[in-house]
């Protein structure tokens, strides 16, 4: 190893090679690898977590909203059957959109596009 | 059409933008580095990638407060360190009566080159030894090329702290090798 004083700011080039060899695996590579998929995965479900967490609520409330006006300036009054089952869509919406889970997200999308 | 690589910057600015493909690519051009300093700061194989994989985590969190413009190998390591750190408390949390056989196992791999395998023993054994910031100040200086400066951000004290750091860590490493460390 090289002889450096106190104040010398080169490096030790040997003991580095040494330290690098010694605290290096042989399967780094792959877990580099590994750790990029592990990274985008990790990002992307972030970022589908934020998407659903703002979004999804915003869809229920708009479609609450669309239900309201649809019933309102329809001027007709619903049928008590009728009534039940938009509440109950509603209601089944509003709790969808509070399930920020991917699954009830998918669910609610697929609701929204039917 | 582009024939050359993506810089760091240019990977972090996408990531910064929410680009988790950048990020990715980001992350898999500092794993290694980010492993062997890892492995420094706790001296586990199985701790350190646990501690690489908290510190991704971490980092994509933070990633909206990163500045592009500043590298981003330093910036990453500090959220290493500070995971290791994280995960050496919860550690000697559940494990306060369980005394290791030895301070300086790291798991590694039985070795048919019996030479080979006496310096890793001695090596595990010197890097146990010293104190933590002196290690780290080391292995950030002389293994992985940080300047004195560098380092300083990283571990959070004065470029001088660290410059007596790694000569002390030299001179304790030195000393504990003997002549299994080199041409001294």
């Amino acid at each position: 190893m090289t002889e450096l004083s106190e104040f010398t700011s080169g490096r030790d080039e040997e003991l580095g090679a040494l330290l690098r060899a010694h605290l290096s695996a042989p399967d780094d590579v792959v877990f580099a690898a590994r750790m990029r998929i592990a990274a985008v995965a990790a990002a992307n479900e972030t970022a589908w977590r934020s998407v659903a967490r703002w979004t999804l609520p915003g869809f229920a409330a708009a479609a609450v909203v669309l239900a309201v006006l649809g019933a309102t300036l329809g001027g007709a009054t619903p049928e008590p059957a009728a009534r039940t089952a938009a509440g109950s869509a509603a209601g089944s919406l509003v709790e969808l959109a509070s399930d920020t889970s991917p699954a009830g997200s998918v669910a609610l999308l697929a609701v929204m596009a039917y | 059409m582009r024939n050359y690589p993506v810089t760091d910057a240019e990977l972090a600015a996408q990531a910064c933008g929410g680009s988790s493909e950048a990020f990715g690519a980001l992350v898999e051009r500092h794993t290694q580095r980010a492993r062997r300093v890892a492995r420094a700061a706790l001296l586990d194989p199985h701790d350190a990638d646990d501690a690489v994989q908290d510190a991704l985590f971490s980092a994509w969190r933070a990633i909206g407060r990163f500045d592009p413009a500043r590298p981003f190998g330093p910036w990453f390591l500090k959220i290493v360190m500070n995971a290791a750190a994280d995960l050496r408390r919860r550690r000697k949390l559940r494990k306060t009566e369980e005394v290791p056989e030895s301070a300086a196992d790291t798991g590694s791999m039985p070795d048919r080159d019996t030479d080979r395998a006496l310096l890793r023993e001695a090596l595990d054994r010197a890097l146990a030894t010293l104190p933590e910031r002196r290690r780290m100040a080391l292995v950030l200086h002389d293994a992985e090329g940080y300047v004195h400066e560098e380092i300083a951000t990283m571990l959070g004290v004065p470029a001088g702290t660290v410059r007596s750091d790694v000569f002390h860590a030299r001179r304790a490493m030195r000393a504990a090798l003997g002549p299994m460390g080199g041409n001294d």
